[in-house]
């Protein structure tokens, strides 16, 4: 039997990406590299499917993030980059993000 | 005029779950995520912004009585939405997980005081625009996944007392009763 050792394994980013906390889902495009990720840095006073609902501390708004996986940057520790995305005609009331799924155009 | 010019704009059309008006309000956006030829262009300051690149745009905003509590989600190509003239992307069906089944009291009582697990797998047709309970009694549903994107005949769904339960769909002819004979 072979054991591997997944400390080796880890993906190269895993520990330097700088984004958002409480992203519940991630969703890539394999043709363009892109990652769509649903994050909410409110889901702690504010998790509707659990009924979690602390009205002083909901002060933000979920989001949509998008992490483009083609682009690292070879310095001394590998860096990835985010970039928040917000739909220019959304409506203005704040919204929880949770899970998401994706299709493309044929 | 440059290769990257003469490639078609990519369109990546995103299904989110959330809750924009209050706790109990769950539903399902559609939302838009623009990609033109020179997006695929990425340098070391990441994506170009582009006239209409790197944006995302709401298309609509799917609302339904089954979506009690809405938690996971998962798109599928089986019975996609009819093309209009403006827009020839369809909005994709989808698999989505309710944490619970009821509202208010029998939530309350029945699901999260005597722990009765109730809640469901609900597939949407996003061509007659109608939900369906299809998965029942399930312990607080979170993530859902399939195996076979083109058709989502096989959907996998996660709940909280640690089981992973498979779906699987089985079509059903209305339409053609005469009997086939071989």
């Amino acid at each position: 039997m072979t054991f591997v050792d997944v400390s080796q394994v880890v993906p190269p980013c895993s520990e330097l990406i700088a984004g958002p906390p409480f992203c519940n889902d991630i969703v890539i495009d394999k043709e363009s590299g892109l990652a769509f990720l649903a994050c909410d840095p409110f889901k702690p006073s504010f998790y509707p499917p659990f009924e979690l609902y602390n009205a002083s501390r909901v002060y933000g708004d979920g989001g949509i993030w998008l992490f483009d996986t083609n682009v690292f940057v070879l310095t001394a520790v590998t860096y990835c980059r985010i970039l928040a995305l917000h739909p220019s005609n959304y409506p203005s009331e704040k919204r929880n993000r949770h899970h998401m799924d994706s299709t493309q155009s044929p | 005029m440059s290769p990257e010019l003469d490639a078609p704009e990519r369109v990546i059309r995103l299904l989110a779950v959330s809750y924009p008006e209050n706790i109990t309000e769950g539903v399902v956006e559609v939302i838009d995520y623009y990609l033109p030829p020179a997006s695929f262009l990425t340098n070391i300051f990441g994506i170009k912004n582009t006239e209409r690149g790197g944006e995302l745009l709401h298309v609509a905003t799917i609302k339904s009585q089954y979506f009690t509590a809405p938690d996971g989600i998962v798109a599928v190509k089986d019975q996609p939405s009819v093309l209009s003239e403006v827009d020839n992307h369809a909005i994709p069906s989808f698999y989505l997980t309710n944490t619970y089944r009821g509202k208010g009291w029998s939530r309350k009582i029945i699901e999260k005081g005597i722990a009765i697990s109730k809640a469901d797998l609900v597939f949407y047709n996003a061509r007659a625009e109608g939900a369906l309970r299809v998965g029942f009694g399930l312990d607080r549903p979170g993530p859902i996944t399939t195996d076979d994107f083109d058709i989502g005949s096989r959907v996998y769904v996660a709940t909280q007392d640690g089981l992973v339960h498979l779906f699987e769909q089985y079509y059903i002819d209305s339409v053609s009763i005469t009997p086939y004979i071989i």
